[in-house]
């Protein structure tokens, strides 16, 4: 374990844990007043001394340590028949346990651990530690008197220090351990609350309907009672509607009460209610050094497999996030360790050589920033040669090397979070294989997180994991599709409209809807799942997805509304489901399943062929960059969705003119032109391009409505390399033929 | 009476039946038997953690079709698993209402929708004969071993694969 670990996270479960020991201990002890051979009994106060003498070498608390050493010392030759336990012997133990209970407090006040300055063994230097105020440890009493014989000597040997122990005393909070899952549990409960309290708040809605009615029988009622004045009916009638009235009225001004008191409750309730779920949630937060600390030994091990020499530091061990969180994020944290181990550090005189310390550095250091914890993994190894990554990826066909030649650092970077891409020159059996940056990408952004990656060459390289303190709770909106009810994360819908089905138009092959000016493609949500298509009427509704640059419309039957709820994971079933990514617990019991828009979006711009097939996500392209040439923008949008969503970079020109212009200033891959168009056609700019030996070997794709033969032999005689009919147009057809030409 | 208590009482009974088909001195396995589209079926109560009736089973698009959905017992979210078409049975129609036997496996729980539970028999591992070697692949992947039972005959189903849904390639 590295030496500058920070402890302090453990004391308290150390302490709680040492408590427990020291409670056996005086129960045995107990039982051996009466049966003073027991060997069981004995054995059991050996084994628990034992585990107290083992947690406090591992905090460095010394004096607790030796303490513990002794009596495990003699209660072993006790139980061995070497030494006998007199009666008086036993108070003398009771005294001890006692102190050792001191020790636990004293250690637990100071509030710190490695820097105990009470050892047994040396005096504790004068110079304070580096760290914020400590207070020192009580001294030992001398440890004595715990039997006859040797132990007095051992006692003197070990000879108190000097008394510290004046500081103020910081009370250590009390701990109780208590099983993960009953904590679980906990959550499930208040989120369940959450469900409930919802409900109740729509009983107000129901008090005031009843209040409406109540204040409309008032107009009746004057209307009633001033006719009876004007037809002069009996007195005992009038007296008779003016007590209904009275009655009406008191109970009118009890439903405004019980109104008011059902606000006034519902907005306490809501305050608890949140209160206590933050308060379940954060017994589930545990330090991250829970996690840290086991990558010291495969960080140890991969060293020595690889010939490394590498020191673990730690920092920020404290900080504190959700449980399920840190069992999510600590298998992608050990695999990008594993590739810092292998391709990060260097052989140590290769280091040597470099004038670096022959000994690696890799550092994890987690601070919590807002509602995120970020964790960072850096290594002051070699670097990633981004020259190494830019040849790879033009030979990898991932992109051309003129386009290479313009990007950018951070853009160079994107490829090693690409499947299959790895810069280590041997395929070694660690982190050439197997789950590569892509996968932690993808898995931190399941988590709503994000991975940055900086390097610098001879430097050393850091990664940036930037996840949410917990999971357990969403914004979800209802819907039902296909007959099934379905929730949709809120942070990924931008609005939810209601179609008419004659809005719903065919734009080249697919379903879209037009929404101020910008064409939104349209995805069944029942039979993009895979479940029955429900009975399409005029009207559906349209929840509209965003993640960023694209969006998406998923139709639905009906909008359910919205609510707070606590997602679960489903089981290791469902690892590989694409779409799904959890489910919650309604009020009534039932499971409903929230949706994964990511992956949502991306099965609907797969080719429909191949979307219909494993469900295995399209190969993406690489960055190529794009021209799309047409006069309409609901066109150019969707061809533009469709492209960028296959990976493509995508730029705009509205004419033939305008697009001149675009492709003497940038450099493009492929050019997709629409023929007719104002100020210059798509033919005439395609026989500019195919002039220009500066650009002629760009390939151009006229998409047109002309579909009489002539056209088509205008438009390759033009110089076009693909010819694409609109009423033949659809998605798949397009991109695999971008994919053929860009390829070429 | 709880849930529990009742099936602890029809436990008792049953193991008290049970006496009769095996001896005390041979080496038993306490076995679940349970009834599936006609056919018998047991389970070591070892990999058996409780019976429920789940109220409604939610279908997971896109999951293996030996996968019927997931269901809610008290708040935790259960997979359950259409035995019958696990087994390559012809499937069951009536889903609802049927119980559902939570097993587990190593880390791995889920539930195994049946037609009826039969009951819970001590048998002597002698009497479990090795399967049928007439049985088809699909049952023959799940199947440890069978044994006679009053004059039916059990098919003794072992928990590793049959919870995890490998899927026959």
């Amino acid at each position: 374990m590295p030496d500058d670990f920070d402890y302090s996270a453990f004391i308290s479960q150390f302490i709680t844990e040492c408590r427990e020991h020291l409670a056996t201990m005086n129960t045995d002890l107990l039982a051996l007043e009466s049966d003073p051979t027991n060997v069981d009994t004995l054995g059991e106060i050996v084994r628990e001394a034992h585990t107290i003498k083992g947690a406090a070498k591992m905090m460095g608390a010394e004096a607790i340590a030796a303490l513990a050493h002794e009596m495990e010392d003699l209660f072993g030759e006790v139980k061995d028949g070497k030494k006998k336990l007199e009666a008086e012997a036993t108070d003398n133990l009771f005294t001890e346990f006692d102190r050792l209970g001191g020790l636990l407090d004293d250690f637990a006040a100071s509030g710190t651990a490695g820097q105990d300055s009470c050892s047994a063994e040396e005096t504790a230097p004068p110079e304070a530690p580096a760290e914020p105020p400590v207070t020192p440890v009580a001294p030992l009493k001398g440890v004595g008197s715990t039997a006859p014989g040797e132990q007095q000597k051992a006692a003197s040997r070990k000879a108190p220090i000097g008394n510290g122990s004046t500081a103020a005393k910081i009370q250590p909070e009390e701990t109780v351990r208590v099983s993960s899952k009953k904590i679980d549990d906990l959550a499930n409960l208040a989120g369940e609350m959450v469900i409930n309290h919802i409900k109740q708040q729509d009983r107000a809605t129901v008090i005031k309907e009843m209040l409406d009615t109540y204040q409309y029988q008032e107009l009746r009622m004057r209307a009633l009672r001033d006719r009876a004045r004007v037809l002069r009916v009996e007195d005992d009638m009038r007296i008779e509607l003016d007590e209904i009235e009275a009655g009406r009225q008191s109970m009118e001004k009890a439903l405004v009460r019980l109104k008011r008191s059902l606000r006034e409750d519902a907005s306490q309730g809501d305050m608890l209610i949140r209160q206590l779920t933050l308060e379940v949630l954060s017994a589930r937060m545990v330090p991250v050094a829970t996690l840290f600390d086991t990558f010291a030994r495969p960080v140890r091990d991969l060293a020595k497999q690889f010939h490394k020499d590498i020191e673990l530091k730690i920092e920020g061990g404290e900080t504190e996030f959700d449980r399920r969180m840190i069992e999510v994020v600590g298998e992608p944290m050990i695999h990008m360790i594993r590739n810092a181990v292998d391709h990060g550090f260097e052989e140590p005189d290769v280091r040597a050589e470099a004038g670096k310390p022959p000994r690696g550095t890799l550092l994890l250091r987690a601070r919590q920033e807002g509602e995120y914890v970020s964790i960072e993994l850096s290594d002051d190894g070699a670097g990633i040669d981004l020259d190494k990554v830019k040849a790879k990826a033009i030979a990898a066909n991932l992109t051309t090397a003129e386009n290479a030649a313009l990007m950018s650092e951070d853009e160079l970077i994107q490829f090693l979070f690409q499947a299959g891409f790895t810069t280590s020159e041997i395929i070694t059996d660690i982190s050439g294989r197997g789950v590569g940056m892509d996968v932690v990408k993808r898995k931190i952004e399941e988590l709503k997180g994000m991975v940055y990656l900086k390097t610098e060459l001879g430097q050393g390289t850091t990664i940036v994991l930037k996840v949410p303190l917990t999971l357990a709770m969403a914004r979800v909106m209802f819907v039902i599709a296909g007959g099934q009810q379905m929730g949709i994360p809120t942070t990924s819908v931008e609005e939810a409209i209601r179609v008419d089905s004659s809005q719903i138009k065919t734009i080249e092959g697919r379903e879209a809807i037009v929404l101020r000016d910008h064409a939104v493609p349209l995805m069944n949500l029942a039979t993009g799942l895979g479940l029955p298509a429900s009975e399409a009427g005029d009207k559906t509704y349209a929840v509209i997805l965003n993640l960023g640059d694209r969006r998406l419309g998923l139709l639905v039957d009906r909008i359910v509304g919205e609510q707070e709820v606590v997602i679960k994971t489903l089981g290791p079933h469902f690892n590989e489901l694409r779409n799904i990514s959890g489910a919650t617990v309604l009020g009534s019991g039932q499971v409903v399943l929230i949706l994964n828009p990511p992956d949502l979006m991306a099965v609907s711009f797969v080719p429909t062929s191949v979307a219909a097939g494993t469900g295995e996500r399209a190969p993406m392209a690489a960055a190529k960059r794009i021209l799309v040439v047409d006069d309409s923008s609901t066109i150019r949008e969707l061809e533009k969705t469709i492209l960028i969503s296959a990976g493509y970079e995508v730029d705009e020109a509205v004419d033939g003119v305008d697009a001149l212009a675009k492709v003497a200033k940038n450099s493009y891959d492929l050019l997709v032109v629409d023929v007719q168009m104002p100020r210059m056609d798509g033919l005439t700019f395609t026989e500019k391009i195919k002039a220009d030996e500066r650009y002629s070997d760009i390939p151009v794709i006229i998409v047109t409505t002309l579909e009489k033969e002539e056209d088509r032999k205008r438009g390759i005689a033009a110089g076009a390399d693909a010819y694409i009919v609109k009423k033949a147009f659809d998605q798949a057809n397009l991109l695999s033929v971008i994919e053929q030409l860009i390829a070429a | 009476m709880t849930d529990k208590e009742i099936q602890q009482i029809l436990h008792d009974r049953a193991t008290r039946l049970a006496r009769t088909e095996a001896s005390e001195h041979e080496e038993q396995m306490r076995i679940i038997v349970f009834g599936l589209n006609g056919e018998r079926y047991g389970l070591d109560i070892e990999n058996v953690v409780e019976i429920f009736t789940p109220e409604k089973i939610t279908p997971v698009p896109g999951s293996p079709a030996a996968i019927m959905g997931v269901t809610n017992l008290r708040g935790d979210i259960v997979t359950v698993i259409n035995l019958g078409s696990a087994l390559g049975l012809s499937l069951t129609k009536n889903d609802t209402g049927r119980p559902v036997i939570l097993g587990i496996n190593g880390a791995i729980t889920a539930g195994l929708l049946v037609d009826e539970i039969l009951g819970i028999w001590d048998i002597a591992t002698s009497t479990i004969d090795p399967p049928l070697n007439t049985i088809d692949k699909v049952k023959a992947e799940h199947l440890t071993g069978e044994f006679k039972l009053a004059d039916d005959l059990v098919g003794l189903l072992k928990a590793s694969n049959l919870l995890e849904v490998r899927e026959n390639a």
